[in-house]
């Protein structure tokens, strides 16, 4: 099962973005500072109190970066069992980091995804439960293998993976969706990560 | 024990990050300060530029300083915690 790597980049990016927070925040902060001189506060103390700001706006920057782009992201994996899969996401979180990996990735993706139409139950079933086993992901809920097993039954399988919750059930037309997939693989960072979950790769 | 006994890859990739890090940044703004002043060439706005410049290299060194100094921090505790996770994986993802 793939496992999304934290790559080198992506933290190191991480860091540089930080640095450019704490240089935006710096920016008001040494308004202020600017504000106080004029007002007559001696120079040192207001350069002490711009610095402090911008370092705890950068700071605080982060966080809110950090918390928004933890928003649980949505994939939708439609599923029948002669045709292929459908993927949507909800609105992506975008970070210098995660665009620059993110286009590596996509390229990985397009270059070695193999599409496979035929969906063996047997295979999504033994997928799942091995996903069960690995403490990295989280199912929250696992209807399929208790509904009907007719080919027009609606299946649905809701996992959530590292921020984003994959549905299983029926969808459109295979080449409809095997072109939505190659879209969906360019778009998201985590298609590697989501495919391998979901069994389709 | 000698100053080899800290200096390994965990803590060089910290420190490479945070440096590059803060040199890039503060570079850069220095470039965007240094094109604002000879752009506009006002004996106003030519002090409030290089305040400005000042706060931004002050500030990033400061929370350099900060950030490694509470890294290191971090790794020497769990370091002598024994094992812990102060591998080189984890702190390239700190």
């Amino acid at each position: 099962m793939a496992q999304h790597p934290r790559s080198w980049l992506r933290n190191t990016l991480n860091v540089w973005l930080g640095y450019f927070l704490t240089a935006v925040a710096a920016i008001p902060a040494s308004a202020l500072g600017l504000f106080l001189i004029s007002k007559g506060i001696r120079q040192q103390a207001a350069i002490l109190v711009s610095i402090s700001l911008a370092v705890l706006g950068g700071f605080m920057a982060e966080q809110l970066i950090a918390l928004r782009s933890r928003k649980q992201r949505r994939l939708v994996v439609s599923a029948s069992p002669d045709t292929a899969y459908q993927l949507s996401w909800g609105r992506p979180a975008v970070t210098a980091a995660g665009f620059i990996e993110g286009l590596s990735q996509a390229a990985l993706a397009i270059s070695s995804f193999e599409h496979d139409p035929a969906f063996n139950e047997e295979t999504a079933r033994l997928a799942a439960v091995q996903s069960a086993y690995t403490n990295d992901y989280k199912i929250i809920a696992s209807k399929m293998f208790r509904l009907p097993t007719t080919s027009q039954q609606q299946r649905r399988v809701v996992i959530q993976v590292k921020g984003f919750k994959a549905q299983q059930g029926t969808g459109n037309e295979p080449a409809v969706r095997a072109d939505q997939l190659t879209r969906a693989a360019a778009l998201s960072p985590y298609f590697d990560e989501a495919t391998a979950f979901a069994g389709l790769r | 024990m000698g100053w080899r006994d800290f200096v390994d890859v965990e803590i060089i990739a910290l420190v490479s990050k945070h440096v590059s890090g803060a040199l890039v940044i503060i570079a850069g703004f220095l470039v965007i300060g240094l094109v604002a002043n000879w752009a506009i060439k006002d004996p106003i706005v030519s002090p409030v530029v290089h305040y400005a410049e000042t706060v931004i290299v002050l500030a990033c060194v400061l929370r350099a300083v900060v950030v490694m100094l509470w890294k290191l921090s971090t790794m020497t505790r769990k370091s002598m915690k024994g094992g812990g996770n102060g591998t080189a994986s984890s702190i390239l993802v700190a």
